[in-house]
């Protein structure tokens, strides 16, 4: 990547053009995968998911908030290896609380307009995760961080 | 369709399966004109080649590697490289052989033929390709001329065609080749026709040679020229060559062989063959309804054609400043590629005229001591050192740069006839050459060993002693510095800091076995065998191509050397002017370029100008010429988001793993800090600063290609070593621990 500008917005575009990840939740010694519809805010600090309560995955980040996203755009081709770009994401997840709740079905529901019905209901559960860091893999093998220092002082 | 078509029923809607070539022949064939028989491969032979051997797939993946954009000349080469070697190594699967052979066999057993690219993109107006995708002539045999066939489709993927495509826009993937086989006519005299002049002046230019015209497209033969009127046919000028020699097909190939005493004092063709040939010309143009850029020969009474081509206008580059001194110069450098009698030629000029020409100018200003000269002689001085650098650059770039394809060249035609399946497996036979940096870093080698097994000098350099309270190793220091007082990096001079080489060497005597070079494989018996796989009469050839390409390899240090030792000559007499200059306020008199000392030393009132000067420029120590030392700038913090690289990819180019700290070379001093074990990172390694190699544990540039500095010597020295590492030197920090695998071209920065 040439420059943090240009990794956020390749970032920013991959968030749009992708409607899924992989969530990765943990009880114990076990890891529990997910495929999970998503949606990213536009500072690129959080990203949203719906499920509903009653799932291993809610179980489990109830109980460890600390969580794993992968979002990539490959396309089950062999040449992906070098043309796709793969991200993984480090954070930690927490239930959108009611305060915020309609602020974030909004932003979800921009990106999967199909959803509505799922994000809606009753048992379904917004689900935020503050982003911690990103692991951006691309051609291959050539990765870059990307760190959110919340306590980085930053110039007006 | 089995994939084969003859000339004969080839018609326009074949044009995106047989290429602009081969529809033109069969077109003119049609027309009446006389042209050599033959057939074309179409794409769907070539398509069908790339998809059923997967081949399609790994090219995809050597492409991905980096954006093209991203990549300089020397990777874009070696990519071109790896792919040419995969064709040669991929098998035509039985199906397509079998096709093959069925039509190849019955029209051209026993016989001669040229084997010529015809891709759908060439020849439209605004993209010719001329020159970029290859053609070759006199292959005799079934399995020469598939190994041809393969060939050609390869030099779609040729670095030139690469580029040439990506300018235009073209779609890389979606790009195929058809290959047009077809009798050899071995012409008594041959050349090309411009119905109209290429450079757009408003007549008609045919030019003419003996033999095949093979040399006059790549320019190893001049031809002589004719400028006619395009109405009537008559010559308005005519420009004899100095005839020597012509290309005529041998065994295995062609060759230049002499011209017999009649040739050198006829023109190549009369009054009527050369009205035969504007004639044919003209009648293309009316065919083509636009002017036409045609190839003949001529054999007895029989005028061919061998190709038709709509006419495409040069560009006066000169007229923009010479085309190195471009911004992008990468066009330039693809278009450096040399014909072997051109090297020869450069080879000859390079080693007996202009490197001793270099050693001796640098040793007849080195006997000038700049502090006796009175301030107007070290003005005068300095400026005419200034222009002897600059002319030494522009000879860099005009004559050293274009010879540096001498090792290409070797490693290509290496290639196709030994079809290694690593295709840089040609290196190992330039290896055996003695660089004069390797030289230099042996007399280092030699003064450490000396500190290390003298106890006492150990602990009195070590304690602080200067060297001089020993006087037998002050002594050597005071010869080496003699010897490479010249030695410069970024405008400065390495050695002006005696107290910086002493440190440099008490780390070096720290080594308990230095690193020597590693033991490399028999290098005489690989060059024998090269030589034996050649004919008996094509040896000659073959060794006098492994002589340049040695020459060529070895010259990528040298001259390096030779000119950085100008440059240091220029620098003294700067240095000396800087120290009478002094201290001044608001000016940095260190970082003053030779123009400015010059003006202030002869005008101080230019102060004021100089002040503002270097208040414009980020870096003022500019460099003054050699290419790709400038550090690039990566932004790696926006708002709270911090950025930095986790794992870097470049291209594998010294095998080994190697665990260390980091090092990065942004200047002088930097070298001078250099601990054992330490990985050496930089920009672009500098024949100047190979010394410190022997500490190092591994290598990584930013500057890619199997053949840079970087890779060269860290073979030499056996060090794992990646080159093509996008913005190494911004990315990497020193003291940052780093994984080096110089197996897979991989470095990973522990975070």
């Amino acid at each position: 990547m040439k420059d943090i500008r240009q990794l956020k917005s390749s970032l920013s575009t991959l968030f749009q053009e992708q409607f899924f990840a992989v969530l990765a939740t943990r009880s114990g010694d076990s890891i529990h995968t997910t495929l999970v519809a998503f949606a990213a805010s536009d500072d690129l600090k959080t990203l949203f998911v719906c499920t509903p309560r009653a799932t291993r995955k809610f179980a489990n980040l109830k109980q460890n908030p600390s969580v794993s996203l992968l979002v990539h755009n490959s396309s089950n081709m062999a040449t992906d290896i070098r043309q796709s770009i793969a991200v993984t994401v480090s954070g930690t997840a927490e239930e959108v609380p009611a305060d915020r709740l309609e602020v974030a079905r909004a932003v979800y529901l921009a990106k999967q307009p199909h959803m509505s019905g799922f994000a809606t209901s009753p048992n379904t559960a917004i689900i935020e995760v503050t982003v911690g860091r990103y692991d951006v893999v691309a051609h291959f093998q050539d990765v870059t961080i990307l760190e959110i220092q919340k306590d980085r002082i930053v110039p007006p | 369709m089995n994939g084969i078509l003859s000339f004969a029923r080839i018609d326009r809607h074949h044009r995106h399966l047989v290429g602009g070539k081969a529809l033109a022949l069969a077109t003119l064939m049609r027309g009446g004109i006389t042209v050599p028989d033959g057939l074309c491969v179409t794409t769907t032979v070539y398509e069908d080649f790339i998809r059923s051997t997967e081949l399609g797939t790994r090219i995809g993946l050597e492409m991905g590697r980096l954006p093209l954009a991203e990549m300089r000349w020397e990777e874009i080469w070696d990519m071109a490289l790896r792919i040419r070697n995969l064709f040669l190594n991929t098998a035509i699967p039985d199906h397509l052989r079998e096709t093959l052979a069925s039509e190849l066999e019955a029209r051209f057993v026993g016989r001669a033929v040229a084997v010529r690219s015809s891709s759908p993109q060439e020849d439209r107006a605004g993209s010719s390709f001329a020159g970029l995708h290859e053609s070759f002539v006199n292959v005799r045999g079934l399995d020469e001329i598939i190994t041809h066939i393969r060939l050609v489709w390869a030099s779609l993927w040729s670095d030139g065609a690469l580029l040439y495509r990506k300018e235009l826009g073209m779609d890389m993937h979606k790009s195929a080749m058809a290959v047009i086989v077809q009798e050899l006519v071995a012409g008594e005299r041959s050349g090309v026709a411009f119905s109209r002049s290429p450079d757009g002046a408003d007549h008609a230019v045919v030019e003419s040679v003996y033999g095949l015209n093979q040399g006059l497209v790549d320019g190893t033969i001049a031809p002589d020229r004719w400028t006619l009127d395009r109405r009537t046919g008559k010559v308005i000028n005519h420009t004899p060559a100095v005839r020597e020699q012509a290309l005529r097909p041998v065994a295995g190939g062609v060759t230049s062989v002499p011209l017999a005493e009649a040739e050198r004092h006829a023109p190549p063709l009369d009054e009527q063959c050369l009205d035969q040939v504007f004639g044919m010309a003209m009648t293309l143009e009316k065919t083509f309804e636009q002017p036409q850029d045609t190839e003949w020969t001529i054999r007895g009474d029989d005028l061919f054609l061998l190709q038709s081509r709509p006419v495409t206008t040069t560009q006066d580059s000169a007229a923009e400043g010479t085309p190195w001194s471009a911004g992008d110069k990468r066009p330039w450098y693809l278009s450096l590629k040399r014909s072997f009698d051109n090297l020869k030629v450069l080879h000859r000029r390079i080693e007996d005229e202009l490197l001793p020409q270099m050693a001796a100018e640098a040793l007849a200003l080195s006997k000038i001591d700049p502090a006796g000269l009175s301030d107007a002689r070290l003005i005068e001085t300095i400026e005419m050192r200034m222009d002897i650098h600059r002319h030494w650059v522009d000879v860099y770039w005009r004559d050293f740069i274009p010879f540096a394809h001498g090792a290409r060249l070797f490693g290509q035609v290496y290639n196709d006839l030994v079809k290694p399946e690593d295709p840089y497996a040609f290196t190992a036979l330039l290896g055996e050459t003695r660089m004069t940096g390797m030289e230099r870093n042996r007399e280092l080698r030699k003064l450490a060993r000396m500190i290390r097994s003298d106890k006492r000098l150990r602990e009195g350099l070590t304690s602080g002693e200067t060297d001089q309270a020993h006087a037998e190793f002050s002594t050597h220091v005071n010869a080496f510095l003699e010897r490479y007082e010249d030695l410069t990096y970024k405008a400065v001079r390495f050695f002006k800091d005696r107290e910086g080489l002493i440190r440099l060497l008490l780390e070096m005597a720290e080594q308990a076995e230095p690193k020597a070079a590693v033991g490399r494989p028999d290098i005489a018996a690989l060059a024998d065998e090269f030589v034996d796989r050649f004919p008996e009469d094509r040896r000659a050839f073959a060794r006098q191509l492994l002589k340049i390409g040695r020459s060529s390899y070895q010259l990528r240090d040298n001259d390096n050397i030779v000119l950085a030792r100008i440059e240091a000559q220029l620098l003294k007499v700067v240095d000396e002017a800087k120290r009478r200059i002094g201290a001044l306020d608001r000016v940095d008199v260190d970082a003053l370029t030779p123009a400015q000392a010059v003006k202030i030393l002869s005008d101080p009132s230019a102060i004021p100008g100089i002040v503002k000067e270097q208040a414009a420029i980020d870096e003022p120590v500019q460099h003054q010429g050699r290419p790709g030392l400038t550090l690039p700038m990566v932004d790696t913090v926006d708002g709270d988001f911090v950025m930095r690289a986790r794992q870097l990819i470049g291209q594998p180019a010294g095998q080994g793993l190697a665990v260390g700290k980091a090092r990065v070379i942004s200047a002088v001093d930097d070298l001078f800090q250099f601990k054992s074990g330490e990985i050496l990172v930089c920009d672009a390694i500098d024949p100047n600063m190979t010394f410190v190699v022997p500490l190092a544990a591994a290598i990584v540039e930013r500057r890619g290609g199997m053949l840079v500095h970087g890779a060269i010597v860290a073979r030499e020295y056996g060090l794992p070593c990646v080159t093509g590492v996008a913005d190494a030197s911004a990315l990497i920090h020193t003291g940052d621990r780093l994984t080096v695998d110089g197996y897979l071209g991989i470095v990973t920065i522990d975070t």
